[in-house]
Order: C-alpha cells, then structure tokens, then sequence
C-alpha cells in the first residue's frame, strides 16, 4: 500500500513553507521518500515570521503549526532537506522529471555553518551587524548575510566573517553548484509575495515611519512581545487597520487576497488584549468571514474595536505632528482627518516574483490574476466515465501528469487553507504514483531483467 | 537504583568551535563525568551538528551498543533528530539518548560566565541523571486491517472511496438510508465498527473511519417574516432550478407568471444566519447573472457583507455591478425588513453606504416579483448521533471537528477517525473533494501496509496498583485506554501524552522516560553540588510543543533569561501533577512556572487545562503551608513567543528575589543532611 520508494523515485516538493512542509512530511508519513528543496536558508516560509494572535486563548491563526511542522520534518528519515537551493530546469521524460538544481549562491554555506556567532561579534556594521541568524526559529539554524548592509556587497573591502569563522563555513562569490536528480513526481508549494505597499503612494509607506504593514506588524508582535512604534519606541494608543491595500482594486489586484481581514481581526484583537485602553479602528469594505467560528468575532470585538465602512484616501502629517488619515465619514459627510499614532497597511497576498518564469519552466499556464493554473474542476464533479479511481480534476492538478500545486502559489489562501490544499496535493500525488508505477523504466528494466 | 537499562555512558562535550569555550570550562565538565565509574568515553569535540564530526562519532559509537548516549552542546531541536538517526544506524535504541543544552540553553541567556558555569555544571549533572535511567522504547509492528469506513453518500465520500480503493484498501461504506453507524470499539488499526440497519446490527474490523457526511441546507424564511412558495424560494433551489430550466421542457419558474413584457425584479437577500456567505455569494452572482443577462430581469443583492473570499468571486461581483446589478449592504444592528404585501413579497433595507450626518438613512423599500433567501447552512441531520457514536466532539456550529489547530485538516481526536468535507465545515464541493483526496493520503500515513510500527512499551501499568477507578480513560484525550481486567493502552491510539498518568490516582500509569522516579531525578538537589546554582531557583516545567519552543526561541535571540532558571521539558504539561510540583518546592525550588500552550491549541486537546486546575489547587495547598500561592504560576504560550517567555521568568524571579528563599528550603537541607549526621 505504501509507495516503494525506489520504483517510482524520489518526489520533488518544492517550498519548504507550511504547504511544502505538509505535503513533504505526509508522502513521507505513507512511505515516499521526498526531497524538499527551499531556496531561502531555511525552512517555515513567510508564517515564520508571523506572531502567536492569541489573547488568553488560542484564536486559530495556524501559525504555529509551522513549527510543529518544521520540528516533525527534522525527525523524518524519509525526507531530505535542501535549503540554499532553488529549481533552475525541469524536464520531462518516460513520466519522469530530470531536475536541474541550483545551489543559491549564500556567502554561508549551511552544511558548515554550526551557528556559533563568531562572525556577527566580528562584523564591523552597525548599528546591526550584517551577518546575524537568518531566524529566530526556522531551521536549519544557520546565519545569514544581508546584502543591504554588507560591506563586501557594497563594494567594499571587509570580508572579517569569513577570516574568523572557524568552519570556513564564509565565502563571498561562491561558485553556484548544479546537481541533476530524477523525481517520480512534483509538487510545487512556492508561495506568495506581499503587496508591495509603497505602490499606493497616497498612505505614505516608507515615508512615514509608523506607517507599516501587516506583515511589518506580525514581524514586531514576534520578536517584541508587544507593539511599539518605529518612530519612537512608544506604546501606540490609537491605531488604524486600512484593508483590502492592494487587493481589492482594479488598479493592482482584483482578487480578495482572503487573508487579510483575519489576520488584521486578530492582531486587533490581540492588540486590544495586550493594552486595554487602546483605541483601535479597522477601516474595511467588507468583512470576509474567516475560521470555524466566526460567528462569534463581531460581538467579541464589540465595544473594543471600532469597525468603520470606509476606504481611506490618504494618510497626511498633522502641522503639529502625527500621522491622520482621511477618509469619508458617515458621521460628518465629509472627509474626516482623524489622529492616528500607528497606522496599519493590511496588504494582500501576490503570485511570487518569479511565478511566470517557474511556470514556463514546469509547462504550465498563470491564471487570470499570475497565479499557477490549476485544471478547474469541471461543474458536476467526476464524470462517470473516468477509470477505476480516477481523480476528479480540482485545484491541486495541472495540465502536467504527475505536476501538483499545494498553497498560495496556486492562490491566497491562509494558513489553515494552504494545509488542507496541500494534503490534497499529498493525497493526488500518491495517486499519481500508484499508476505510474506499473510504467516507470526501472520496473520494466527490472522486470526483463528478471 | 538506576531504572535504566544501560550499564554504561558515553559522552560527548561539545564546544561548538571553540565559541562555549570561551565561556564554559570544557576540562572541568569532562572531568566531572570521568569520575563517574559508568561513564566509560569522554570525549570533547568542536562541532557535532556538522556531517563530518557525526561521522568521526558514528566510529566512536559503533560497536557500543550497550551504551546510552549523553551530549553537551546546543538545543536538542538541532541534535536530536540527526543523533537519533546515526544512533539506529550503529544500533543503540535512540531513546538512550540526552542532550544537554548548554548553547541556546545556558551561554546564550545566561551573560554572567560565573552564572554560566554553575549552570552548566547542574545541567551536565542532571543530564547524567537522565541518561542513566533512559529506557529504550521499542518499536514494533502492529498489525492493522486494511478495511477502511467510509461514512456518507455525497462527492467527497465518493472520492474517499475510489481513493482508498486505489490504495489497496478494502471500502466499507455506511451511506444513509436506513444504515446507522450505532457504535465504534477498539481503536485504531483494528476498530470494531457496528453498524445498524432495518436487519439487525452488523459488526466489523476497520483500521479507520472516514466521515465524510453531507451539511443540511434549509430554508429559514419563516424566522424572518416570509413563508417559502409562490415567489419566495431558497438561494440553492434556484440555483437547481435555473440550472434546470436550461433544459428543454422544464417547468417555468414560479415569477415568470407576472404580467408579459414587464421587468421583473428579483431580490436577493443573504447573510441574515449570520454564517460565512461566501458559498451564497457564489451561487447568488450565478443566478443573478442568468436571470439579469439571459431574462432581462431587475436584480438586487442585499447582504451583510460582500463574501468575496473565494476564487474568482470578487472580479464576478465586479462586473456584475458594472453590467447594472445592484448591491446594498446593511448593519448588524439594522437587517433588512422581510414581509408579503398582497401576495408580493417585501424587502425594506438601510444601506450603510447611504447613511448621512443629520438625517434618517433613506429606506429602500424593493417590491420583488421573486423574493431569493439564502437557506441556513447546518450539520447533517445525524451528525449529532453520529459524534456520539464514534466517540468524537463536535466544534462551532455543530459541525464536527472541534476547533483546534492540530486537528487540521481532517483529524478527530480519536486517532483513525477522520472528519471531511461538509461534515466539518460548510464548503464547496471542490474543496469537499480535495479534502477527501487529503484524506485518503492521511489514511495510508496511518496504516501503511497492514503493519505499523509503533512503540510497544512507551506506558507502564502497574497491575497491582491499578483499583480499575476508569480515570484514566476518561482522561485519555485519544480514547486510547481500554479495559479488561487493568487498563489496556493501545500503542497507535497513544500519542503519549502523559495525562492518564498524571491523573491515575493510584500511580498506577507511568510514561516511560517521563516517569516520577525520572523526572524527580531531574529535580533533586544536592546542596554538595547545587550550592553555587544562581538564586532564586525556579523550576519551568514546559511542554515541549510550545514552551520549549519559545525557551529555543529565546535562546536563538540571545535574550537574558533568570540565571536560576531551569527547564524541564515534557511532552504536554498535561504531565504535570500535583505531585511534580510539591516535588520541586520540596527540593528547595523558590518558584515554580509551568509553559503550558493556550486553551484550545493544546496537541492533545486538554493537557493545558488539567495542569490549570492542578495549579489552582496546588497554589491554595501553597498557601495553607506557608510557601505562598504566588510562588507558583501557569503561563500560557505558543511556540513563537521567546520575549514573552523571557519577560515572564524574568518578572518572576524579580518577584522571588522580594520574597525571599521558599520557606521549604532550608527544611529540605535538614532533612537531607539528619540521616548522615
């Protein structure tokens, strides 16, 4: 019942975020050997670098479920990890995929990186050194240059890392190696990019300081405990949530990014638990419903969190200081400009920045919003006609047999969501190799041989 | 005694490059452990996570296959998953194994090199401690049946069955009608599922359950003021209807009788159950379409909020608002008005884009030739029956599932009974059937070829002990324990928590390497070692899902943590009894925290609560002998929040550096030093 794992191959799973690490740890759960490959140093994607939402008690953001993930991976034979390393040419033979796989070119070098610290007390950068840990939990636990900051990327003579790094683990300019591997199947699980916020110039991202992002705020609420304000370090009394910052909007994108108002819902809510007296305001066209139990959200935030039916026009800087953000108010009939300490952009969720380049490369299409394409389900569902146990097409397939998608790279979707897809994925791979099986070379080679 | 298996130790020390050197005195460690008679190797080395060094120590451990394993270096998240690994591959049972987590653990939190060492010094002790009564945990095959129940009739049980069929698993399905599941024994691999019809009742062997049951859509308009007929129809049933009508010969629909050549007006309201209408968008955007494009009629969408999280839905209401469909949204405090005048049905809305200062908010009042309700969405009519019968709970709404995160996506908290589909959660068909697609991958995880390796001994019941008091097995989250004569745990169903055996009131249940005597080892102090361990000592019983996790975190960070602080990681504080942190106060303990993870995101459902109550109570006891309540604390965290934990130990030990050493303390140095004097 389980797949041997040397007639069908290795399985290719591509991203090792929290899609990429479930569907990895459930083919290798049923018996399939997997390679997951991560282009970034480490594993757990964008969710760790999310914050913990609950109060008192747990709201169901998921986002700790990637640690739970992460940990599970690490302890699963059947699964190799390759960090550092990014997908550069798939081919597709007799079934099969002949992979070309492309060392990421990181000055540090993970294999031998044993995260000792030594070059970060050695970086002349300041006021944060330039090599640091590349993450507070995601794994490999491994450091990190930064090539903002970094003297040797700014053309500069430096290179102290790499003199006192007692594992040679430091080059710069380091050759990027190839390595060509044979899979029995593909699952892509490669992500999302946010919004970039700086595109809606009227909210002043980057120009003002307290003006942040969503993913800016999950980012302090992780490593502070609390919320502070960048420009000052304070506590923020008033604070504003803008959705639907890039989605939404027939001048970027027309979708729903269907994360954001959960995710601004509960770090307001949260927000309000840590400080109390805070005046918070969600600022939102329409709520989108979220979770098993939403229901309960609006009486929860009664009284606590103000929900206003306005899209705002801009943010501005008050003559006497302070940010105040313009909208049109039901109360006035006028534009109001109202004081905010903070003010938060909720961005939505965008195809990753290489998407078309990657689906060129795996033969697959982008659907209407740049997202990979899926083979729509048909209305009515299974058509009779199909074989014995033969799939319903859905979102987790493509045009490309033995091809899945698992996750955002298909289309938003939150944490919970990306984990159910990416079981599917799972599920149709498994699928997928029961029936090549009976085709792959090997097996048929073995066979004559026999 | 040492309980142990193993008669002798090897160590390895390392130094992590030199970088814990500068700080930790390696000779001094090594030499501790040389003159411990059991410890046969002692070896120092600069960098045990990297390959090569693995290899150097995988030469060092062949042939040792009688020896339990202690490391000194880093975070057991980074040692402990490739040392169990080589420790299998040269044949010593990778439960011999116990890191010393002197890096992110010790050096990292701990500025003071003094305090370091001191540190250092007990943790290296205490972990000799540990290695010296770790038991190997075998693991071996269970036999399993590879027949599989599929509860349900719809799309997703469809694609469950093919799917497990297709796996080589044999499908028994129970699909409504007059069949019942009326009752589930045994436990995962081997359940005994009975199912009843109009016959009789039926028994059979499955390995697992799959509840793939479809949700109940009903028309609700009388609750609103409308009855269903005539020009009042549910949104579902006309979406069937249209759908229908498409084909030659249907029968007309209800509003086409209105006069000819007229525009009809159609009225859809959504959202008044107060449930996601993302699926009623979707079927509403359909219908209105066909109805505005196809037959010219006059349409309106009146709902709560525009539910456009779904694919493709919020570029559809986009352009149907452009071709001239109207939407209204309205508030919470104010629903739409429903009502029939003479045969016509009535919607009066406020829309709250409308409102304006200074004046009432216009009332829309749309006479419709077809008045369109969305139908409430609930659980299938037997889902009640259905949880109790299978021995599973149901989460918000009444749908199964309970809302925790580490149940998704199609887990119950009995191991092998699956919930997919509309049974958990209201959704589409596609989703329903890619869930089930999950599903059948999820099954074969958890029976693989009709074998299963799982650990044999990883619960001690003590048979003598035992008063058959069925606590445990009300306690027992997964529905693991059975009796016959004395508790009997069933290997794949424990996940091994540890609750039962907190609970047992007669000691009876011990969790091997999590065991009283074990743990209590870790506890013990020995004020000819400890007397140097930095003031106040608090003990930190975490569970190893959350608050290690964010002990890890905060040690990766670097943050200063209290230099008397001491972990104890646990599978669950679920663990964590009265007993254990009596225990830790009478070994002289100033303060004692327990990491639990929040309510409802506990592993194992309600660890977290039982060690909530457990330390309510013990704070009274706490109080009545003196020792004060508030020296003792449960904190709840995730496994993300390094800073929070680092703030609350931090708080505390200020906390106990005001009151003074627990009173149990100087009590505990006499006791331990009367027999000897």
């Amino acid at each position: 019942m389980t797949q041997d794992s040397s007639g069908s191959g290795r399985v290719l799973v591509i991203g090792g975020g929290i899609a990429g690490l479930t569907s990895a740890l459930q083919l290798a759960r049923s018996g399939q050997a997997v390679d997951l490959v991560e282009r970034d140093t480490v594993l757990g994607g964008h969710a760790m670098l999310f914050t913990c939402k609950a109060t008192d008690r747990c709201q169901k953001c998921t986002v700790c479920m990637v640690n739970d993930r992460i940990r599970e991976i690490l302890d699963e034979p059947l699964v190799r990890v390759r960090t550092g390393q990014e997908v550069v040419g798939v081919e597709r033979a007799d079934g099969r995929f002949q992979v070309r796989l492309k060392s990421a070119g990181a000055p540090v070098d993970a294999a031998k990186c044993i995260a000792c610290g030594l070059c970060t007390e050695e970086c002349p950068t300041t006021p944060e050194p330039s090599i640091s840990l590349a993450s507070d939990q995601g794994m490999p636990r491994v450091y990190r240059v930064s090539e903002e900051t970094c003297l040797v990327y700014l053309g500069k003579e430096c290179e102290r890392c790499v003199a006192v790094c007692p594992t040679e683990a430091i080059a710069f300019g380091r050759e990027r190696e190839i390595a060509e591997e044979t899979y029995g199947g593909i699952i892509v699980a490669t992500g999302y990019r946010p919004f970039a916020a700086e595109r809606l110039t009227q909210y002043g991202y980057r120009h003002f300081p307290d003006v942040i992002t969503g993913l800016d705020l999950e980012m302090r609420l992780r490593r502070e405990g609390r919320l502070t304000r960048p420009s000052d370090g304070s506590v923020p009394k008033r604070v504003a949530f803008i959705q639907c910052v890039g989605s939404r909007d027939v001048k970027h994108n027309r979708y729903c990014s269907r994360v954001c108002c959960a995710y601004a819902v509960r770090c307001a809510n949260k927000l309000s638990y840590l400080e109390p007296e805070s005046e918070i305001a969600i600022f939102y066209m329409d709520l989108q419903a979220f979770g098993k139990d939403f229901a309960g959200w609006r009486d929860r935030l009664r009284g606590r969190v103000r929900l206003v039916r306005s899209h705002p026009a801009f943010i501005e800087m008050a003559p006497e200081g302070g940010l105040r953000l313009a909208y049109e108010s039901v109360e006035t009939n006028q534009i109001d400009r109202e004081p905010f300490d903070l003010i938060v952009l909720s961005v939505g969720l965008c195809p990753g920045s290489d998407t078309a380049g990657l689906a060129e490369m795996l033969g697959i299409g982008l659907d209407e919003d740049g997202f990979l394409l899926a083979r729509a389900r048909e209305a009515g569902g299974r058509s009779k006609g199909e074989g014995r146990g033969g799939l319903g097409p859905d979102e987790t397939l493509t045009q490309v047999p033995g091809l899945f998608l698992a996750g955002t790279c298909q289309g938003p979707r939150d944490i919970a969501g990306s984990i159910g897809h990416a079981s599917a994925a799972a599920g149709a791979m498994l699928h997928h190799l029961r029936g090549s099986q009976l085709v792959t070379v090997e097996e048929r080679d073995d066979d004559a041989r026999g | 005694m040492p309980e142990g298996d193993t008669k002798t130790i090897t160590a390895l020390l390392c130094h992590c490059k030199d970088s814990l050197s500068r700080t930790l005195d390696y000779e001094e460690l090594a030499q501790m452990l040389r003159q411990e008679k059991d410890v046969k190797e002692v070896s120092v080395v600069a960098g045990l996570c990297r390959e090569t060094d693995q290899a150097s120590v995988k030469t060092l451990l062949e042939g040792k296959s009688g020896s339990s394993v202690l490391v000194l270096g880093c975070s057991p998240k980074l040692l402990e998953p490739s040392f169990r690994q080589l420790l299998s591959e040269v044949g010593i049972n990778p439960h011999l194994l116990s890191v010393v987590n002197v890096r992110e653990g010790c050096v990292w939190v701990t500025p003071d090199q003094g305090e370091a060492r001191a540190r250092a010094r007990r943790m290296l002790r205490q972990g000799l401690q540990r290695v010296r009564r770790l038991v190997a945990i075998e693991q071996e095959p269970v036999a399993v049946s590879n027949r599989v129940l599929v509860v349900g009739s719809g799309a997703a049980a469809q694609e469950a069955v093919n799917g497990l069929g297709e796996q080589g698993f044999e499908v028994v399905t129970v699909s409504g009608g007059t069949e019942r599941v009326a009752g589930l024994d045994g436990e995962v691999g081997n359940f005994n599922a009975r199912i009843r019809d109009e016959r009789g009742v039926k028994h059979e062997c499955v390995g697992a359950v799959v509840v793939a049951t479809d949700d109940e859509k009903r028309f609700a308009g009388e609750e609103y003021g409308v009855e269903h007929g005539g020009r009042v129809v549910g949104l579902y049933e006309l979406e069937e209807a249209l759908a229908g009508a498409a084909a030659p010969g249907a029968p007309s629909l209800p509003w086409s009788e209105g006069s000819e050549g007229e525009r009809r007006i159609v009225c859809f309201v959504l959202g008044l159950a107060g449930q996601d209408s993302r699926l009623a968008l979707e079927s509403a955007l359909t219908s209105a379409h066909r109805l505005h494009r196809e037959q010219n009629a006059e349409v309106y969408i009146i709902s709560h909020e525009v539910e456009v999280h779904g694919r493709g839905l919020a570029r559809r209401y986009g352009e149907l608002r452009d071709e001239g469909v109207i939407f209204f949204r309205y508030t919470d405090d104010e629903p739409p008005r429903l009502s029939m005048d003479n045969g016509t049905p009535v919607v009066e809305v406020i829309d709250d884009y409308l409102r304006q200062a200074d004046r009432e908010p216009p009332l829309i009042r749309i006479p419709a030739d077809l008045l369109v309700l969305e139908e409430r969405v609930d659980p299938g009519p037997e889902t009640e029956s259905l949880a109790s019968s299978l021995r599973i709970n149901m989460g918000p709404g009444g749908f199964l599932q309970e809302d925790n995160v580490y149940l998704l996506p199609a887990s119950s908290r009995r191991v092998g009974v699956f919930n997919v589909g509309t049974s958990r959660v209201p959704e589409s068909e596609d989703e329903a059937v890619a869930e089930a697609r999950g599903v059948v991958a999820s099954v074969v995880e958890l029976l693989g070829s009709g074998g299963r390796p799982a650990p044999t001994n990883r619960t001690e019941v003590t048979k003598g002990k035992c008063t058959l008091c069925l606590t445990c097995q009300r306690y027992c989250p997964h529905w693991a324990i059975t009796y016959t004569r004395a508790p009997e745990i069933a290997p794949l169903a424990c996940q091994a928590c540890g609750i039962c055996a907190a609970e047992c009131p007669a000691v009876a249940i011990q969790l091997r390497n999590f065991t009283d005597d074990q743990i209590d080892t870790l506890l013990s102090w020995d004020p000819r070692f400890d007397a140097d361990w930095p003031s106040p000592r608090i003990v930190a019983f975490a569970c190893e899902h959350s608050g290690y996790e964010s002990f890890d975190m905060a040690g990766a960070m670097r943050l200063a943590l209290p230099p008397g602080l001491e972990i104890i990681r646990l599978p669950c504080t679920g663990k964590v009894d009265t007993r254990l942190i009596l225990r830790a106060f009478e070994e002289g303990a100033d303060g004692v925290l327990v990491f639990a993870c929040h309510e409802d995101n506990c592993k194992f459902l309600h660890g977290n609560l039982r060690a909530s109550k457990r330390v309510a109570a013990m704070k009274e006891v706490l109080d009545q002998i003196g020792v004060r309540g508030d020296r003792l604390e449960i904190h709840n965290l995730a496994a993300n929040m390094g800073p929070k934990l680092a703030e609350i130990a931090n708080e505390m030990a200020a906390r106990l550096s005001e009151m003074g050493v627990s009173p149990l303390k100087g009590e505990l140095v006499e006791v331990v030093e009367a027999p000897s004097a």
